[in-house]
């Protein structure tokens, strides 16, 4: 999940196709779709039918981090980010 | 025919995703056009087969549909070949010189059972319940005629007991996949017209 957390935070403004996240992540078809499905469910990501870009395509679905995504995903560097040195008093 | 594979694969995921995953079911269809074009269709179709079903458990589609499989693989098949063994094995020890002249008419009762059960197996998988009504009690009527006849000529009914017991068994798993079934049915009709109004928005795909 957090690979893909990961991938979605990086352009976390942009709409991200699926395959495109697939490739970008390494994961799997079967593993992406759950986690796309579990992290929607959580309104953690959020999905939206696009038209295709060439006629005669089906539309395809499209995903972004919702702000609690965002929220979420920040939350996971904070903790993630190793511990800031106080400068000791000279 | 290469190419039909990964398709029936998808098509078999997105049945496994069940109703209410429908709309999912669609999204990863048009990604898998996509990946078919990439020369990774199978893979593709494979994984989600896999992920589909790895989900079944979670929702209630999927844990009647996986229920149903179980009853008809380890109740009412097994039952099926049990009739059939006991046509082609058990029953020509238990008659008779007296009794043997029956011995044609108990076993086509006994093939009518087995055919009984397989159809009654694939029919409660196909959700068909006025045929698994209609075959259950042809099951029923035809047991109940072996059960008296056994009583008449065998002198011993202790061999129907298993019969008999199987199709109680058989009979109460099938009416409780039913009531589940209309339970199932009466909340997925109310969620998905509420889904329906909030998806009328979206574009025909």
């Amino acid at each position: 999940m957090l690979v893909l957390l990961e991938a979605l935070f990086v352009r976390a403004q942009h709409w991200r196709h699926g395959y495109d996240l697939m490739k970008e992540t390494g994961l799997l078809s079967g593993t992406l779709y759950p986690l796309l499905m579990r992290m929607t469910d959580q309104g953690l990501v959020e999905a939206e039918w696009r038209e295709p870009a060439q006629p005669g395509r089906p539309a395809r679905h499209v995903y972004r981090l919702t702000a609690d995504g965002i929220a979420f995903a920040l939350a996971i560097q904070a903790d993630r980010a190793p511990p800031s040195h106080k400068a000791l008093p000279a | 025919m290469t190419e039909n594979i990964p398709r029936a694969l998808m098509a078999l995921a997105i049945a496994c995703l069940g109703a209410d995953r429908g709309e999912w079911g669609l999204a990863m269809k048009a990604e898998f056009d996509v990946a078919e074009e990439d020369g990774r269709g199978f893979s593709f179709a494979a994984s989600c087969l896999a992920g589909a079903l790895r989900q079944m458990p979670v929702h209630e589609e999927g844990r009647f549909t996986l229920s149903s499989y179980a009853i008809a693989i380890v109740i009412i098949v097994p039952a099926a070949v049990q009739f059939m063994c006991g046509a082609l094995l058990g029953s020509a020890f238990l008659l008779n010189d007296g009794s043997r002249a029956t011995a044609p008419a108990l076993a086509l009762l006994v093939v009518l059972l087995t055919v009984g059960h397989l159809i009654m197996a694939w029919v409660m998988l196909e959700r068909d319940w006025t045929r698994i009504c209609f075959i259950g009690r042809v099951n029923a009527a035809a047991t109940t005629t072996l059960f008296m006849v056994a009583g008449i000529i065998f002198l011993d009914e202790t061999v129907m007991m298993l019969p008999v017991a199987l199709l109680m068994i058989e009979v109460t798993s099938v009416l409780l996949l039913r009531h589940w079934y209309g339970q199932f049915f009466n909340n997925s009709r109310s969620s998905n017209a509420i889904g329906r109004q909030e998806r009328s928005d979206l574009p025909n795909v």
